[in-house]
């Protein structure tokens, strides 16, 4: 056997391979805009928050597929979000929520939109019960969507869903702490929500959210919102607005600006500044 | 309007509330309300079908009392009433109004709109029933009109002619002299009412128990084997059910074994059920998280409950796609069979100051309807949306300078605090049977920008509660 039998690939000159690749590339990215167009057709629900559809690749959460919420920390204020996104799957049907370690309280929930009597709460007490129930769920045609917090999620385990979630009509979310950031997954669509440390105003509170993915697209946006625990509204977070920002040197104020623009696509910055 | 033949009369026999708005009446001669409402859909009345309508819905009843009769018809063409003898039942149902409001719901899911009315005396029922409402006291009886009294429309109309139109004109009147001037059957009935003369309620033919049983001397084992065995009995128990017009609502399946004692398997659902694929797809679910006996002897399936199932108009070309509320009633169907009725619940909210308590689960195998969904409770803000099922212990340090909380150490962390609320406090009487419970919850927030729900209990030791997921 010759040496270039042995490695076929060292036989190409490497400007012909890189051409190769970048084909390659380019047909994967037709290949997925064209499964994400059908896809599409199923419907796209929006969050219930308009700034935080704007960052999102169809303005929305599409149905028929799996999305990632990652949490940077304890406390974060994911969950809030992604409850009040779940409440507007509720016009397609019940929300179903795998709940394998009973912590999600009801009242707050009901605060967040969530209409307890459209919800199915679903308590499994192993592991393989709760993927057991959140697959049967996204397969189900009449269901709004599936809510499971995940953080041990084998690959296989991500595959059978995402291929249940692709089945179905629902919207599969799972909340997901930072440790899965690290993790390749099958989500659609990946999102990450950071708490910002507030101005000194009680019951608010500044998230951070950034679209790290989506299946398909090209996107890195960033959006920073105000959420207020007690009226339950989402806002823009209004920078100039803070006291103690208005109180810098206008330098420092550029400056935080710039730091706001790097962290995600132009457009991203536009949105922090206003 | 419904209309019969009688003799050489077509007569009304039932109006709907808009006909009798128009004068219309049961009784009236065909031609007379077609006059008047021309505008009307006239179809000829089957009494016998009503009749056997009747005797469906009251195995639905069966599940209220165990004495379940049809209406005495002596003096009426038709029947239109269930009786149930609820003596020493009701407190099963929180009281005669509570039992009348879960017969309604129940109706109501099998597409009836009911009129119910409890009281001493079948008569005194069946007025309230029809011609009033709430408790059938002897002052409310008084109040209604002749026709009240299950007595003929002849009879009724002579009775005006006289300008008696209560129950009460009727009772002022010496009692002795009703026979003579209006008939047996007036007084008959007034006693009846007032339980001066019993009524007897004649009980319908309870249905025979449906259950189909295999058993053979040699013993089955494989799960194939046994998955055909409940295959051609379900097949059997169906077709009996199927011609009672009626869906499983309970199956109860016992396996025989030689060596160790019989399992019992119950299978519920959340509505009456006539897909043999479902039932069996449900069977297998449930076998796969009982442990059954190695080999068996004998397999025994029965419909322990069973109710009307409601008939659905087939389309055009005849396909049996289920809708998306019957997939998701299938859906809840297998997770109840596999995880178990606690493990599928619908949350509510309770008025209960202690958070943990103030929640409660109703398994959704036994909501009847979302007529019963969660009651109306006010919002509270200010509660996370994850609250541990314990609260754990934390570690909690105060500024020199104010004696403001500093930082929280919890789960081999310590985080810096912002900013927090003022306490809110949450406490409990001391007479309750669980004791008094005393705690101070604050919100606060970590120099991250995390939020965490903590409270000093009455002993001074901090407990983090909850996180603002």
């Amino acid at each position: 056997m010759t040496n270039e039998e042995n490695h076929p690939a060292e036989s190409f000159p490497a400007d012909c391979r890189a051409v190769a690749i970048q084909k390659l590339r380019t047909e994967l990215g037709h290949l997925r805009r064209g499964q994400r167009q059908s896809v599409r057709a199923n419907g796209v629900v929006s969050t219930g928050i308009a700034e935080l559809d704007d960052i999102l690749p169809d303005r929305g959460l599409l149905r028929g597929t799996l999305n990632e919420w990652i949490a940077a920390e304890h406390g974060s204020g994911s969950l809030t979000l992604v409850l009040r996104a779940a409440s507007q799957a509720q016009c397609d049907g019940p929300l179903v929520v795998v709940d394998g370690l009973r912590r999600l309280y009801a009242p707050a929930m009901k605060a967040t939109g969530v209409r307890l009597e459209e919800t199915i709460l679903v308590r499994p007490k192993s592991r393989t019960d709760g993927l057991w129930a959140v697959e049967q769920s996204l397969k189900c045609p009449g269901i709004g969507a599936v809510l499971f917090p995940a953080d041990d999620l084998k690959t296989q385990d991500f595959r059978r869903l995402q291929l249940a979630a692709e089945s179905g009509t629902a919207i599969g979310i799972l909340v997901r702490s930072m440790s899965a950031q690290k993790q390749r997954g099958w989500a659609d669509l990946r999102i990450l929500v950071t708490p910002i440390p507030s101005p000194a105003r009680l019951f608010c509170r500044r998230l951070e959210v950034r679209c790290l993915h989506a299946k398909g697209t090209l996107t890195d946006k960033t959006v920073e919102l105000d959420v207020c625990d007690e009226t339950g509204a989402v806002c823009l977070a209004a920078r100039l607005s803070d006291p103690a920002t208005a109180l810098r040197p206008p330098e420092a104020q550029i400056n935080s600006v710039r730091v706001v623009s790097g962290v995600g696509p132009p457009n991203a910055g536009r949105d922090s500044v206003e | 309007m419904l209309y019969q033949e009688s003799g050489h009369r077509t007569q009304v026999v039932i109006a709907s509330s808009e006909a009798v708005r128009h004068g219309i009446g049961s009784g009236m001669a065909l031609v007379e309300a077609q006059a008047l409402l021309q505008s009307a859909v006239f179809l000829p009345h089957d009494a016998d079908a009503d009749r056997l309508a009747l005797q469906t819905l009251a195995s639905v009843c069966y599940r209220f009392s165990p004495q379940v009769g049809l209406e005495p018809t002596e003096n009426a063409p038709t029947t239109h009433s269930l009786v149930l003898d609820i003596t020493g039942c009701t407190h099963l149902f929180g009281g005669d109004s509570g039992l009348a409001r879960q017969l309604v719901i129940e109706l109501a899911e099998l597409g009836y709109f009911a009129h119910v009315a409890t009281a001493n005396t079948i008569g005194a029922a069946w007025a309230i029933a029809r011609y009033g409402h709430g408790a059938g006291s002897a002052r409310r009886l008084k109040s209604l009109p002749v026709e009240a009294l299950r007595i003929p429309e002849k009879l009724t109309t002579r009775l005006r002619e006289f300008d008696l139109r209560t129950i009460g004109q009727l009772l002022a009147l010496p009692q002795e002299t009703l026979p003579s001037r209006f008939g047996k059957v007036l007084t008959e009935r007034l006693d009846q009412m007032f339980g001066r003369r019993a009524e007897l309620l004649i009980p319908l033919p309870r249905p025979e128990p449906v259950f189909a049983q295999w058993a053979a001397d040699d013993p089955i084992g494989h799960p194939a084997a046994i998955r055909h065995v409940c295959a051609d009995l379900l097949t059997e128990v169906l077709s009996v059910l199927k011609s009672r017009g009626e869906g499983l609502i309970r199956l109860t399946l016992t396996l025989d074994s030689e060596s160790t004692a019989p399992a019992t398997l119950d299978i519920g659902l959340a509505k009456p059920a006539e897909s043999a694929t479902h039932l069996l797809n449900l069977i297998q679910l449930k076998l796969e998280v009982t442990s059954v006996p190695e080999w068996l002897n004998a397999i025994r399936m029965e419909a322990s409950v069973t109710a009307p199932i409601q008939t659905q108009q087939r389309n055009l070309f005849g396909l049996q796609e289920p809708t998306d509320s019957e997939s998701v009633r299938r859906l809840v169907d297998r997770l109840t069979a596999r995880l178990g009725p606690a493990a599928v619940v619908r949350p509510s909210l309770l008025p209960e100051a202690i958070p943990e308590q103030a929640v409660g689960f109703t398994p959704l195998a036994e909501v009847v309807s979302d007529a019963q969904s969660v009651p109306a409770q006010a919002i509270v803000s200010g509660r996370p949306l994850i609250l541990l099922p314990q609260p754990e212990p934390v570690r909690v340090t105060f500024t020199d300078a104010d004696g403001a909380l500093e930082s929280i150490g919890w789960n081999g962390r310590c985080y810096p605090i912002a900013h927090h609320t003022e306490p809110e406090r949450i406490a409990t009487a001391w007479w309750q049977e669980t004791g008094s419970v005393r705690r101070d919850y604050c919100q606060v927030e970590t120099q991250a920008g995390a939020r965490f729900w903590i409270f000093r209990d009455g002993n001074g030791n901090w407990f983090l509660h909850g996180l603002f997921e």
